[in-house]
């Protein structure tokens, strides 16, 4: 890795990233994080445990987007904490180009890579941009920290010139201007695009953008999606990106020919590339989250409000008493008697994507299975439609 | 109904059929802020009326002016802002259905015959009006329940401080919560933190209705909950409209939310409508550049990703809006007529109105696509 490299305050693409490579940058092995519920007293006398995320495997490539797509509470933002190293993992475990990240931090002699220089790589943009800024300190004062950090050797006109520069990557002209403002001054967008430039400041391989584009306005999300894209071709950098939006996640993974994973109580039910996920989804509950991405075509959207939503009970399940066998079980639509005891792997399918649903196998017992029962709670089971 | 009919302040008349049944009517709304930098207006005389049982969806981005126009509806807009102009409340003409509210409606000061000036009410008529006539839910308001008292609490708190009866009050709670998909003997007896947020926003729904007001104003009620949830509690407004004959103003930002459950939606750009219209032909058929290139900026999910355009340029600042049309310096179709000249709504089809000079132009050369109806499973 070229963590200290010195090209990389000039031309963005580094040396390492250019060659191109089938191997992961981020490999996420069957990774499981476990959390004791409650306060002090309550964790000391209890053995139940938060499945947060509960066995989740996939590989990130050079270049490459993930989306994660998901319910709140589904674990999609442990996950991708856990992924880049913010987060333990209760087991599996994370390889960066090969090396366990935490092996490296447990064990630094035998590490390939530093700890600190695998966390440097790996960098984060969060939901709330108001929140991510010191609203006391001026831009230039913000995105200088990590350069006299982790640049040392740069003096301070290099480093004003450096900072300059990668507010024009983010589109902030004039960068002079917008160097000196505080971020009370900035819109919701711009102040985003500043998070995203200290972000890409470190030159990282990974960055995760947790819910980047949930807080501003529906106007300005494609734009900065878009610039999300044109600096990932810029920077080869990767991305991991959570969102509980099919339409955004779907844009980012077209776009970049990325795949969306959709994430349900821990664990990837289906993955795969945005035109399979959407325009032919194998998992009941995939099916849930694109029948309840709203439309603004008016008559489609006048008779979908019309339609019961396809699932047995509006509300998850408590993440803290996990139902058996598939977890989704309860809510499923198509669920038979084999669901409530026999937990379905990611299975390969025909299609490109990979599925956590016996329904994806062609012979399985699935289908001499008995069905369960249909709808039987009064409350939250029953149609919402409307009969106008 | 005649009563909705002294309406001659806007700059158009083609706005109020003669049959229409205007439940608020608001002129001229303008709200001020004082600021180091200058005046701020954050709601610029703005003209709208809002029709008897209908939903009305007010769209617009943030800092475009919504929730100011939403407190202007209750008076509530605080301190420092002023707010002016008028909004004028008609309750229901008749009360032969004997609705609690027949007796209250009494004590406003009446301006003509019984219609209620809103600004000009005292505090004690403006508490009683905002639960009893007019109601309002939140953004994440799910959670200003007071999390020590249970839900059957706050009912209570509720009835009483109005002084209504409570074992009618109760009895309607349970149509609501049965309206709402709630199980009332599980909901009332729990605290706030025993339910999950959807269930919360749907017990507040139910508690701003517990008066039975004419009037439920939201904004962004859905905005913190999931996806399902969300549309869940969309089919159930309706449902809910229908059940209890209410009007609904739904104050959002997101587009496709109110395509299926709005009768009209009015576009806020810079403190002003610019477009309002019936939701169909609004939506199909749109005559504002804004409302068109808003439409275009939509991400969804089975359009053509490259159709799908940011809107150019930065949204105006309050204190330093643009002369003339407040859209021109973003606008691809504006000239110089639109940099010196304010248009006003004008008829752009029938029930649909459009505040721009070149609306044959901006239907003809900007272009934008809802999604086609391909996405049935």
């Amino acid at each position: 890795m070229s963590t200290d490299d010195p090209a990389d305050d000039i031309a963005p693409d580094d040396t390492t990233t250019t060659e191109p490579s089938d191997d992961p940058v981020l490999s996420v092995e069957d990774v499981k994080v476990h959390y004791k519920p409650g306060g002090i007293v309550k964790r000391a006398l209890t053995d139940k445990k938060v499945q947060a995320v509960d066995g989740v495997s996939f590989d990130l490539y050079e270049n490459d987007i993930v989306v994660l797509v998901g319910e709140s509470g589904c674990g999609k933002t442990t996950l991708g904490k856990t992924a880049i190293g913010l987060e333990n993992p209760t087991d599996g475990s994370i390889k960066y180009r090969g090396q366990d990240i935490w092996e490296a931090k447990n064990n630094p002699r035998d590490a390939d890579i530093e700890f600190n220089d695998i966390r440097r790589s790996m960098q984060i943009i969060h939901q709330d941009p108001a929140n991510a800024l010191n609203s006391s300190r001026r831009v230039k004062a913000i995105l200088s920290d990590p350069l006299k950090k982790w640049r040392t050797e740069l003096g301070p006109k290099e480093r004003e010139d450096t900072i300059y520069r990668f507010l024009e990557y983010v589109d902030m002209m004039p960068p002079e201007d917008y160097a000196e403002r505080y971020p009370h001054q900035l819109s919701g967008g711009e102040k985003q695009r500043v998070a995203l430039g200290r972000a890409l400041l470190m030159n990282p391989d990974v960055i995760l953008a947790d819910e980047a584009i949930s807080a501003l306005d529906v106007s300005l999300r494609v734009g900065m999606m878009d610039l999300i894209l044109d600096l990932q071709d810029t920077f080869s950098t990767s991305y991991i990106f959570i969102s509980h939006d099919l339409a955004n996640a779907r844009y980012l993974a077209k776009r970049a020919g990325g795949r969306i994973a959709i994430m349900y109580l821990g664990e990837i039910v289906e993955i795969g590339p945005p035109d399979e996920i959407l325009g032919n989804p194998t998992h009941p509950y995939t099916k849930v989250l694109k029948w309840s991405t709203p439309t603004v075509d008016p008559d489609l959207a006048r008779q979908r409000i019309q339609e019961d939503p396809p699932v047995r009970e509006v509300d998850v399940p408590d993440p803290e008493d996990p139902p058996s066998g598939c977890k989704f079980h309860t809510r499923c639509p198509e669920a038979r008697e084999v669901c409530t005891r026999e937990e379905p792997e990611l299975f390969d399918t025909a299609g490109e994507s990979d599925v956590s649903c016996f329904r994806a196998l062609e012979s399985h017992e699935y289908w001499n299975s008995t069905e369960l029962a249909g709808p039987d709670d009064e409350y939250g089971q029953e149609s919402t439609g409307v009969g106008d | 109904m005649a009563i909705g009919q002294q309406n001659q302040t806007t700059g158009d008349d083609e706005t109020d059929d003669a049959d229409e049944d205007i439940v608020m009517e608001v002129r001229d709304a303008r709200v001020q802020f004082g600021m180091s930098r200058g005046q701020a207006w954050v709601l610029n005389d703005v003209d709208m009326d809002v029709r008897r049982e209908e939903i009305l969806a007010i769209v617009g981005e943030s800092g475009s002016g919504k929730s100011m126009f939403a407190a202007a509806l209750m008076d509530a807009v605080e301190d420092p802002g002023h707010l002016s102009g008028d909004v004028t409340y008609y309750p229901r003409e008749t009360e032969d259905d004997g609705t609690p509210s027949t007796d209250q409606i009494g004590s406003y000061d009446a301006v003509g015959d019984d219609s209620v000036d809103v600004l000009d009410m005292s505090d004690g008529e403006l508490q009683s009006f905002r639960w009893e006539e007019v109601s309002m839910v939140f953004q994440g308001a799910m959670n200003s329940f007071n999390p020590t008292m249970k839900i059957k609490g706050h009912f209570h708190e509720t009835i009483q401080a109005h002084n209504a009866v409570l074992d009618e009050r109760m009895e309607h709670v349970r149509d609501l919560f049965e309206a709402l998909h709630l199980d009332p003997d599980r909901v009332m007896n729990s605290y706030p933190h025993e339910l999950s947020g959807g269930m919360k926003q749907r017990a507040l729904i139910a508690l701003a209705l517990v008066l039975e007001p004419e009037v439920l104003v939201m904004d962004e009620p859905t905005a913190a909950l999931d996806l399902l949830m969300q549309r869940s509690i969309i089919s159930m407004l309706r449902e809910l409209r229908d059940e209890f004959e209410l009007t609904i103003v739904f104050i959002t930002h997101d587009l496709p939310l109110v395509a299926g459950l709005s009768d009209r939606i009015g576009v806020l750009y810079a403190f002003e409508f610019v477009e309002v219209g019936e939701t169909r032909s609004l939506l199909k058929d749109a005559a504002h550049p804004y409302t068109r290139a808003l439409l275009r900026s939509v991400p969804s999910i089975d359009s053509d990703i490259d159709s799908m355009q940011p809107i150019e340029g930065a949204r105006p600042d309050p204190v330093n809006i643009p002369t003339g049309c407040s859209f021109h310096p973003r606008c691809p179709i504006a000239d110089d007529r639109c940099e010196i000249e304010d248009p006003d709504l004008v008829s752009a089809g029938e029930d649909h109105d459009a505040a721009c000079f070149y609306t044959d132009q901006a239907r003809s050369e900007l272009s934008y696509i809802l999604d086609h109806g391909s996405t049935e499973d």
